[in-house]
């Protein structure tokens, strides 16, 4: 099946082996911060139907990377050769200062993107005012109605045009699974689609090399297949080169995709072709198995399933006592814009079901739900972000339904967001204390003096995750804390998390995408 | 019934001028505060070259708008740059500088017009000739008005056009989010210089409207107190859409006029509109963020 027809037809290689066309050479690239170099030295190339997997560890600058070859970023040194639309082009770095001034010859994202260049963001960032349709049809190049001109003076051909591109994106949609959603704006849909989407956007946009920052980070096991099967449609149809970042939770679905895999560390990027991902597989499973055995050493005390596909494990240690109750939460209706979000199904006298929920310290409870079930929403209104529409919060007997955020951390609550948005001007010293840590975080490629603004992704994470436990927080509420996270991290994510359960009085709430691991209750 | 058609001309105006200013903060999503001075420009332009210059209605308002338009590079070669508050202070400086010119270009003793006394100071420019469209005079209300509702008539559609197109569709992308829209190939510097220069050829439009009607232009045009007012019928109105911005017009101009029929002693119904102003945008940015008829909220 066609998901992605561009409408533009390619050229043909009959002559050539689509293979051996180079699309982009990079050499020498090196890129320092505050005089920290990041990349020093990258050389790199890219053939046409070519799919790379690039991994390295936090911080070894994979989005740096992504950003220079994109043209988000300009590279202290280094050359650049697009191959991309029959002829050459190079771009030499540093570049000199009358080279900016020419605006046709500037290293600008636009302009490599009108080249074939295209990219994802990690979060999605579809345009969140227009339809879903619109979305993708903005992308389309050389648009006659993006002239003013044409609007007044050649309106026939603007309609024309815009008739055959909605059709073109409608069925495209189709191809999605997006049929019938097409008038939905970008932040009505799941997560999962909106990456859909947004792959979809760029490819629409003419890219032949499309980097992709973490497509499946975040994503729930339907959504995971779908993105996968939309990649693996570019690159089999349409032959389109993909450069794929992706973390260790996910990397076994990009794995059955790459051919070639980069791996960047220490500043440096070593290529190596597709046969030696067993080792990685190996890895990525182990970190998977370590999951398990965290779980293992508790017991499944019970397993609730949640209306609209969600489920709540919670677990105990071994052998921990019976203990005091620290949330509960009764009938819980969550609505934005009269829609409800938590919340469902009608009792007989018309009123809504809520969510119920009882923890008590020493639990730790995962949740589970796929995309778009609300799990951040729940999260956000149980630190007291969302206003609850009925129903009641208390924690540790005291109602807090009423209370502002910080008069409920006061109480108790500990609550870590999805996204890794901290105090940006704020140097990893200052920014630890603030979350009453004392001693250093150690943490790859970073100094307390840099500022936390300046950590990559994820390093963010995982200074967040390192941070847990200072606090004298009896409720610790975490949304998605293994996104983002490379192996090594992540275990001591784990192992942090383990003891966090281990202090007195003190339970957990972790919100996880569906990702179906099932664990037999022991 | 002159009353009506008098009410009628400046709600005309306003329309054309929220609408304008509508394209640039609600659509690209950047805050002007410098929109009054191009309405400004524009009425300058149009009674000098009605006054010195003898043009009739339809070259001095096209001169009106090509002067306009090329000022307005003051405010997008900045926009390629800045954004979110460091734009605004730039709208503002720019506003500031139009209205200094205008208040200070003049000289006594020389004929208004020449070039020591471009715009006669803080007097302003009386005896703006009566409308001539191609030799026919407009000298009553009527067709005054009727002029001003063809005219702004004409605005609102270009508005429509520009707004209902893959165009506008690249604005309200820009509003959402730059990068990405330079990420999928698209020159928003292109954008911006044209959205900018739609925005404020579209108000000197306004501007020369007002001119010919009233026949005297003065600096307070140009006045920061007006730039506000019309970003107040916006917040007012609403912004990102077409209705809105002719709501808050409408609703703006027509408030004091209500103001009029009560019994407020004429001394304390100046304060008591500005009052009303402010109660009226505390009301609505409290209970209706986006207005009363908007789409986009004002960040």
């Amino acid at each position: 099946m066609p998901i992605i027809e561009t409408m533009e037809k390619q050229p043909l290689h009959t002559d050539v082996r689509p293979e051996c066309r180079l699309l982009m050479r990079a050499t020498g690239i090196a890129k320092a911060f505050g005089g920290q170099p990041v990349l020093t030295g990258v050389d790199l190339e890219l053939h046409e139907g070519q799919v790379v997997l690039l991994q390295g560890p936090n911080g070894s600058g994979k989005t740096t990377l992504l950003n220079i070859l994109t043209g988000h970023l300009v590279p202290d040194a280094g050359r650049i050769d697009l191959f991309t639309n029959g002829c050459r082009e190079v771009f030499h770095f540093p570049r000199h200062w009358w080279q900016d001034l020419n605006p046709l010859d500037r290293f600008l994202p636009e302009r490599l993107a009108s080249k074939g260049v295209g990219r994802s963001w990690q979060d999605t960032r579809l345009f969140n005012s227009l339809k879903l349709l619109d979305n993708i049809a903005v992308a389309k190049q050389q648009h006659p109605g993006e002239k003013p001109f044409n609007l007044f003076f050649h309106p026939g051909r603007v309609l024309a045009m815009e008739r055959q591109l909605q059709a073109v994106c409608g069925e495209r949609l189709v191809q999605l699974g997006l049929g019938g959603r097409d008038s939905s704006s970008g932040d009505k849909v799941s997560l999962g689609q909106a990456k859909r989407v947004a792959i979809a956007r760029a490819v629409e946009a003419g890219a032949r090399i499309l980097f992709l920052d973490e497509p499946l980070a975040g994503l729930d096991a339907p959504g995971i297949a779908d993105v996968v099967a939309l990649l693996r449609d570019l690159v089999d149809q349409h032959r389109v080169t993909l450069v794929i970042i992706e973390h260790v939770g996910s990397i076994v679905h990009v794995q059955q995709l790459a051919d070639t895999v980069w791996d960047l560390d220490g500043g440096k990027l070593t290529t190596r072709p597709n046969h030696c991902i067993e080792t990685m597989t190996k890895h990525s499973l182990a970190s998977q198995w370590r999951i398990d055995r965290l779980f293992h050493e508790f017991k499944l005390v019970r397993s609730e399933v949640l209306p609209r596909g969600a489920r709540l494990d919670v677990y105990r240690k071994n052998g921990a006592a019976n203990s005091e109750l620290i949330l509960e939460v009764e009938n819980l209706v969550i609505r934005r814009n009269r829609r409800p979000v938590i919340g469902w199904g009608r009792t007989g006298d018309g009123a809504m079901l809520g969510l119920n929920l009882t923890l008590r310290s020493g639990d730790l409870a995962v949740l589970q739900a796929p995309n778009g079930w609300g799990k951040t929403t729940l999260m956000d209104c149980l630190a007291g972000l969302l206003p609850a529409n009925t129903g009641k919060i208390k924690m540790r007997g005291q109602a807090v339904t009423s209370l502002l955020p910080w008069e409920r951390s006061l109480i108790g609550l500990y609550y870590l967001r999805s996204d890794t948005r901290g105090f940006p001007s704020l140097s990893v010293r200052n920014a630890r204390r603030v979350n009453g840590r004392r001693e250093s975080i150690r943490m790859r490629c970073s100094e307390d003096r840099h500022k936390y603004g300046e950590l990559s992704g994820g390093q963010k994470r995982s200074f967040q995750i390192n941070c847990l436990g200072n606090s004298r927080a009896a409720l610790y509420i975490l949304d998605e804390p293994f996104v983002g996270l490379d192996g090594m991290e992540m275990s001591s994510a784990l192992n942090k998390i383990v003891k966090l359960t281990e202090f007195n009085g003190q339970c957990l709430l972790v919100a996880i995408p569906h990702i179906s691991i099932e664990h037999e209750p022991c | 019934m002159n009353y009506a058609f008098h009410l009628l001309i400046y709600v005309s105006v306003y329309i054309v001028l929220a609408l304008s200013l509508d394209l640039v903060v609600g659509y690209l999503g950047r805050l002007s505060l410098a929109h009054a001075g191009f309405v400004a420009i524009g009425a300058y332009v149009y009674a000098l070259a009605t006054l010195t210059l003898q043009w009739t209605f339809v070259p001095a308002l096209l001169l009106a708008v090509a002067v306009a338009i090329v000022c307005s590079l003051a405010l997008s070669l900045p926009s390629w740059r800045f954004r979110g508050d460091f734009f605004i202070f730039i709208t503002l400086a720019v506003g500031a500088l139009i209205h200094g010119i205008v208040q200070n270009w003049s000289a006594p003793g020389y004929e208004v017009g020449s070039l020591a006394n471009l715009t006669n100071g803080p007097f302003g420019i009386a005896g703006i000739p009566q409308t001539d469209i191609f030799g026919i005079k407009l000298d009553t209300i009527e067709s005054k008005c009727a002029l001003s509702l063809v005219l702004a008539g004409v605005c609102a559609s270009i508005m429509y056009r520009l707004t209902h197109s893959p165009w506008g569709r690249l604005l309200k992308c820009l509003r959402d989010d730059e990068l990405v829209l330079r990420g999928i190939g698209k020159n928003v510097r292109l954008i911006k210089l044209q959205a900018f220069s739609f925005s404020c050829g579209l108000a000197a439009v306004g501007g020369v409207i007002y001119a010919s009607y009233v026949s005297y232009i003065d600096p307070s045009a140009a006045s920061l107190d007006e730039s506000i007012l019309l970003l107040c019928m916006i917040c007012v109105g609403g912004s990102g859409n077409f209705r809105g911005p002719m709501v808050g017009a409408i609703v703006l101009v027509l408030l004091p006029e209500v103001l009029r029929f009560t019994p407020i002693p004429q001394s304390v119904a100046a304060n008591v509109r500005l009052l009303v102003y402010g109660l009226l945008l505390l009301v609505v940015v409290h209970f209706r963020p986006q207005g009363i008829a908007g789409e986009y909220r004002i960040e």
